[in-house]
């Protein structure tokens, strides 16, 4: 179960500037009132982005290599390690849990599509080596689009 | 039913300073009614039973937004509506308001031109307020003794309230018994209250007023400057602290485990753990009062500041005395209204709180009244009081400082523990009394 491993590390890499950011934030600012209101709805923003390149690079990554089962665990993983930095946010008023709970779904049904790309893109692919490239440039792609178009999905959540 | 809506001062209004209203409500029938009244920055909320042939008036202090008319959404045996209260604003150039409500007093007479940037009115003694909230409108205000014999007795206690916090007032005509009961009562050395023989003399000693104000108490920030703390971790340390551990417990179980379940568990123990800690948590919770009343003073003015920290998803409610009601709320917080068994209103801010949230709540100024001031002593006053009492004395003068929280303050059977100081300024010879 190496993708599990793998996925919890890279959720966990990162996740960590945001923990780090946001600890830094609140021990320069105490109990910061309503500027927690900024300092979580940024990482919020952050986390999902975050999440969402990872998520693109890695559902590529996985779909040559392992079937449907480990990947679909891994991409579990992927999203429930933030789960606590989601909490905060909800316990800290900036999100309903229902944003959350969209946000999460969004992440999830991306991943797996992503994953089914990378899978028909593996069974199409004429060779070893065409498949390598294709799946690089899709990896570059994704990654590109999800960041750019950002503000639009993480708009359409309701972060 | 019935309902009226009722303003002070007959219906006029200065923008930014609070006001009451009354909420007369007529039932026909067995009635059971809920109301919010959204004016400004101020929500309230009061459900009440009111039975057949009754009717009840409430009085409610708020903050009127000059350019909204105050709203009053009434649910009432199934039923609702809305009803709009608009007022007569009083709006710049006006730089002082003085209210009349005195027969014997010569309005339009040629000294009123001598005060420019005066507004006068002449208001009949009914629309005088029943709260104390209501005299920020105005800035002086003149009456006659037969005026103030037919104040209900509501309105006196407020009257009364008023000329304890050094509000400047003139009274027409008062016997020698009378002025001297007023005399009491006032605060500031009774340097804000005049007692005239004759209404001819009552505005030129409104306008002797007018030329001075009380020394301003303790602001906002002053106060939460000598806040008290209590002693507790900060939340922010405890959820630093919860990530950080967080953060190590993933990377361990990355390193130990090749399988999803423990790696799964980590974060799920995390968010278990997160909301057990920080949900349904009552906040912390503070009140720090300031009081300063001259030396042989019976009544003392006072500034205090309710601080609500959020330590997680939880409820703050808080009773408040009638006096003290804040007119400006947090988003998110209510003044729940209630009735007490002699038809008084019983007040208490309402609101949620959240991990972090911080919210500082200004209590109205207002005086405290007592045969004479409960004297303890801790012998020790920390370094934001004693910095703040020593920057009042230059502005005071001598005065020694006590430990001292006003009883309807005290917050006896709350969560909320109540600090206060009490400021005695030397006063030598203006009363007299203590010589």
């Amino acid at each position: 179960m190496t993708e599990v491993r793998t996925a919890a590390l890279a959720a966990m890499m990162g996740s960590l500037p945001v923990i780090v950011w946001v600890s830094g934030m609140l021990a320069v600012n105490g109990t910061p009132g309503e500027g927690a209101g900024d300092i979580f709805s940024a990482a919020l923003r952050g986390l999902f982005t975050v999440l969402g390149v990872i998520a693109a690079v890695f559902g590529i990554w996985c779909a040559p290599r392992f079937g449907w089962r480990n990947p679909g665990a891994a991409q579990i993983v992927l999203l429930t390690t933030p789960l606590p930095l989601f909490c905060l946010a909800w316990l800290a008023g900036v999100v309903p849990l229902q944003v959350l709970g969209n946000g999460l779904l969004l992440l999830a049904l991306g991943s797996l599509l992503i994953l089914g790309l990378g899978k028909a893109i593996v069974g199409i692919a004429p060779g070893r080596s065409f498949e390598k490239i294709a799946l690089g440039a899709l990896q570059l792609v994704l990654a590109g689009g999800v960041f750019i178009t950002r503000d639009l999905w993480l708009g359409w959540i309701g972060i | 039913m019935k309902v009226e809506l009722i303003a002070p001062w007959d219906g006029a209004t200065r923008p930014g300073a609070d006001s009451e209203i009354g909420i007369r409500i007529i039932a026909r029938s067995d009635a059971k009614i809920a109301f919010d009244l959204n004016a400004g920055r101020t929500r309230a909320h009061a459900e009440l039973s009111i039975p057949t042939g009754t009717i009840r008036t409430l009085w409610i202090p708020y903050r009127p937004d000059p350019d909204e008319p105050a709203r009053l959404g009434l649910s009432a045996n199934g039923g609702t509506r809305l009803q709009l209260l608009r007022r007569h604003v009083l709006r710049a150039p006006v730089g002082s308001v003085m209210a009349v409500a005195a027969a014997t007093v010569p309005l339009g007479s040629r000294w009123l031109s001598n005060m420019p940037g005066v507004a006068v009115m002449a208001v009949a003694p009914e629309s005088l307020p029943r709260t104390l909230h209501a005299y920020d409108q105005v800035d002086v205000v003149v009456i006659g003794v037969s005026e103030l014999a037919r104040l209900e007795p509501r309105q006196l206690i407020a009257f009364q309230a008023n000329l304890a916090r050094c509000g400047r007032v003139v009274v027409v005509g008062a016997v020698r018994r009378m002025a001297a009961l007023f005399g009491r009562t006032t605060g500031c050395g009774g340097a804000f209250y005049r007692n005239v023989a004759v209404g001819e003399d009552a505005i030129a000693a409104a306008g002797g007023l007018l030329d001075r104000s009380p020394v301003g108490l303790p602001g906002l920030e002053q106060l939460r400057g000598i806040a008290a703390h209590d002693g507790k971790t900060p939340v922010f340390m405890l959820v630093i602290l919860y990530l950080l551990f967080y953060t190590a417990a993933i990377i361990a179980a990355c390193s130990v485990s090749r399988r999803a379940v423990p790696v799964l568990l980590v974060p799920v123990a995390f968010l278990v753990l997160a909301i057990l800690v920080w949900y349904g948590r009552a906040p912390d919770s503070s009140l720090v009062v300031w009081s300063e009343g001259e030396s042989g003073e019976t009544t003392a003015r006072y500034a205090a500041v309710l601080e609500v920290v959020g330590r997680g998803i939880g409820a703050f409610h808080l009773p408040v005395p009638a006096v003290a009601v804040p007119t400006v709320l947090p988003a998110g917080a209510v003044l729940r209204v209630t009735l007490d068994p002699n038809g008084q209103e019983k007040f208490s801010i309402q609101m949620g709180t959240h991990l972090f949230s911080r919210s500082t709540i200004p209590l109205h100024e207002a005086s405290n009244v007592s045969a004479a001031p409960v004297i303890e002593w801790e012998g020790v006053r920390p370094g934001a009081v004693d910095r703040l009492f020593r920057r009042r004395m230059k502005d005071r003068g001598t005065s020694f400082l006590l430990p001292y929280v006003p009883p309807s303050l005290r917050m006896d059977g709350t969560t909320t523990p109540a600090r206060g100081w009490r400021m005695v300024i030397s006063n030598p010879g203006q009363r007299g009394r203590w010589q």
